[in-house]
């Protein structure tokens, strides 16, 4: 349940350390994003000397979510903290690396960038 | 039908020089496979080596969500009902006919066991020329691609292939190689030493 003013970890390597959510991208009134929302976010701090700075807004795609995520055989997927993955217009991702375990529902929704880059499909 | 849409989505990607050639080539890789597909004996050939290689999941492992029977044409039900996907054979040579540089296939069965099987990359010569549009049913069926309209990261999802497509500076970039490779170099000494611990 990711709405704007959330804040964000960052699980890759772009230079982005915390996110927070300004707009949800897919419709025009919609409260929640959940894993695999695209989401517009500015960047609330960032690792210096990389190419990302502050105050910067960015496209991102949440990949990790504390509210769960019911599948259809009945597991639930719960993460301990909200993380994206910075992209950028074309969904690719800015960063080479993604850290953590990311879920494998990200593959149909046309992520398989960042599906392949991921250590752990859960 | 997959194979074919595949080949057009190659065809699609690197239009940009020798288009002749290309044309020439592709028209020889289908007659080729129209071949292989009415002699049974080099498929069976072919598949036991591909079986004997790395064990193919015999249940068709699908990911949630994918259908399957999408995939099978009427002329290779009988031979690819245990692939359900594009063969590794079909893609290499679908690579090599479009002139694709440096076609690395790397099998990643331990660290995506779950997703993928194989994983293919390939890098244009220059921006893959990938505005072409192809419309119709199969590409919205699998294989899926992705990122065809910037043309610098294209990947075809067919199951249990994923091949990626990157112009040099994404190669470079994204270092997928390195990635894969060093995960696999780490996750093989346990692999060696289960292996090992198991016959003693």
């Amino acid at each position: 349940m990711i709405q704007p003013q959330t804040h964000l970890n960052v699980a890759d390597n772009s230079g982005a350390r915390q996110l927070m959510c300004i707009r949800i991208i897919g419709a025009s009134n919609r409260r929640y994003a959940h894993i695999g929302d695209v989401i517009v976010a500015v960047i609330k701090e960032a690792i210096p000397n990389t190419p990302l700075e502050k105050s910067e807004v960015i496209r991102a795609v949440i990949v990790r979510t504390c509210k769960e995520l019911k599948r259809d055989n009945g597991m639930i997927l719960r993460y301990d903290d909200n993380a994206a993955v910075v992209i950028d217009q074309e969904g690719n991702p800015k960063g080479t690396r993604i850290f953590g375990a990311i879920a494998r529902e990200l593959r149909q929704l046309n992520f398989t960038k960042i599906v392949s880059l991921a250590p752990e499909v859960l | 039908m997959a194979a074919v849409s595949i080949e057009r989505a190659m065809r699609d990607l690197t239009q940009e020089k020798d288009i002749k050639g290309l044309y020439h080539c592709i028209h020889l890789h289908l007659r080729a496979t129209e071949q292989r597909a009415s002699s049974k004996l080099m498929w069976a050939a072919l598949r036991s080596r591909s079986s004997s290689l790395h064990p193919w999941k015999q249940g068709i492992a699908v990911p949630p969500g994918l259908n399957p029977t999408a995939f099978y044409s009427s002329s290779f039900t009988t031979a690819t009902t245990n692939k359900a996907f594009l063969s590794l054979q079909e893609i290499e040579k679908v690579l090599n006919d479009v002139r694709a540089d440096d076609v690395k296939v790397l099998s990643v069965p331990n660290v995506h066991a779950d997703w993928a099987d194989y994983v293919v990359l390939a890098t244009g010569r220059s921006t893959w020329h990938a505005k072409q549009k192809q419309k119709g049913v199969d590409r919205k069926v699998l294989p899926s691609v992705e990122g065809q309209e910037e043309g610098k990261w294209i990947v075809i999802d067919s199951g249990k292939i994923i091949v990626h497509a990157l112009d040099e500076k994404a190669r470079e970039y994204y270092n997928l190689e390195g990635l894969w490779t060093t995960e696999t170099s780490q996750k093989e000494p346990n692999l060696v030493n289960t292996e090992g611990t198991i016959p003693s």
